[in-house]
């Protein structure tokens, strides 16, 4: 499978212009594959959620480049980088950070209202498909609190897949939910990864979604310290 | 003959009759084969061949655990055949383990037999054995090598720090690495170790080369 996403020589050191700055990443090479299956794991601290900030175009590396699809992300202004994001990546993190007022649908098209992008007949269609992807059909006109964790976290499922990204980054995106319901939503983003081929990079700290991803990438002070895959 | 007898085997394997399988391999040794036939042309495919007829992931699931529960019958069963082959003393110990959660150890007990087999003092310590427990156990039997056997690929996350730790603590100890998810060179390659053997020619060149 080609590339669809490289990090080449990746350091990231904030505080870099203060007494103490904190380098917590150093020359990080990764590449990923079109279509792949992957997670992070690492100890707290260990850098991976700066390197998945960094992967998701949320923060900028300090030194070195990201290649997407082998275009360099680091000559983007912050307007474009925005719009890369927008466009190319989805995004789940542990907190799913609904809002609350608005329905299961409301919030699975919240990226087009909040992009002040025109909601067509064609997006309400794809979140419609996706709100009944990740199971939730009859709920879509539910208020996000009168769901349950994991159905909130499958409308964040779904949210992040609206715009079609090629790229999942998922942030312990089952750390407050029980085992039975993390082995779901594992399921789910396996089925999602089949069906429309995107690539998904999930930080993780419950070795049973770990083990079964394609690919186990483990950071530990900062550097890539194992990089195996099935 | 071997072949004929191997489909008999696997269809009866494949039904579950422990009874029967168990029966078969026993009646092997009785007509004289050796550990190395039975392992080798019985044992082993039987494992590593297993294919499941069922499009139900369930289905296949508890069905390849019953047909391993039935091997490791028939293995520990060998055992008497084995002290009776096994070859001269060599001198050597190994320390067989699994790594922690790695619960697969079919693999390791015929790795120590085959160890004992071909003459060295070798002890085999469990599956999901905690890094503490064979580090003491390292501590306490001053093995020369260490053999861990690792199927499931997440496990080498486990077996890097073990080995980074025993390498730390005895340099002096050998550390052998083999089972499935050691087949993949790019794993090896983040590895410690001193050999890799994943099979019974394997530990024959490796005692050769260590005597």
């Amino acid at each position: 499978m080609p590339s669809i996403l490289s990090l080449k020589k990746v350091s990231k050191t904030y505080g870099e212009n203060t007494k103490n700055p904190t380098k917590v990443l150093f020359d990080v090479d990764l590449d990923f594959e079109e279509s792949s299956f992957n997670s992070i794991i690492g100890q707290s601290g260990s850098g991976k959620s700066t390197l998945l900030n960094i992967i998701g175009s949320l923060d900028r590396p300090t030194s070195g480049d990201i290649l997407f699809k082998n275009e360099s992300l680091a000559s983007l202004s912050k307007n474009d980088l925005a719009a890369f994001r927008n466009r190319s990546l989805g995004f789940i993190f542990q907190f799913h950070y609904l809002l609350p007022e608005f329905t299961a649908m409301e919030n699975v098209l919240m990226p087009y209202r909040i992009s002040k992008r025109e909601i067509t007949k064609e997006v309400i269609e794809r979140a419609d498909e996706l709100l009944e992807i990740v199971g939730l059909g009859n709920f879509k006109n539910k208020l996000s609190t009168n769901l349950s964790g994991g159905q909130q976290q499958r409308v964040a499922i779904a949210r992040s897949l609206i715009n079609n990204p090629s790229i999942v980054l998922a942030d312990e995106p089952t750390g407050n939910l029980d085992s039975d319901t993390t082995e779901k939503i594992y399921e789910l983003l396996r089925d999602i990864n089949r069906k429309f081929k995107t690539t998904f990079i999930i930080i993780t700290h419950n070795r049973t979604v770990a083990e079964k991803t394609d690919r186990v990438i483990e950071i530990k002070d900062g550097k890539v310290y194992l990089d195996i895959s099935k | 003959m071997m072949e004929n007898n191997y489909i008999e085997f696997i269809n009866k394997l494949d039904k579950e009759l422990k009874d029967e399988c168990l029966m078969f391999i026993i009646n092997l040794f009785e007509k004289g084969a050796s550990i190395k036939e039975v392992y080798d042309n019985f044992i082993i495919p039987a494992l590593a061949d297993y294919e499941c007829n069922s499009t139900v992931e369930e289905i296949c699931i508890w069905k390849e655990h019953a047909r391993t529960s039935i091997i490791r019958t028939i293995l520990e069963s060998t055992y008497p055949y084995l002290i009776k082959q096994k070859h001269e003393k060599i001198n050597k110990t190994v320390l067989v383990a699994c790594p922690q959660l790695e619960y697969h150890e079919i693999g390791a007990i015929i790795a120590a037999n085959y160890f004992i087999l071909e003459g060295f003092d070798a002890k085999y310590i469990g599956a999901n054995t905690p890094s503490e427990q064979i580090i003491s156990a390292v501590k306490i039997l001053k093995p020369d090598f260490v053999a861990l056997s690792i199927t499931n690929y997440y496990n080498v996350v486990a077996t890097k720090k073990l080995t980074e730790k025993l390498k730390e603590q005895f340099p002096e100890v050998k550390i052998i690495i083999g089972g499935q998810a050691a087949k993949n060179e790019s794993t090896l390659h983040q590895l410690q170790y001193d050999y890799l053997i994943q099979n019974h020619e394997e530990i024959i060149k490796f005692k050769e080369g260590i005597l």
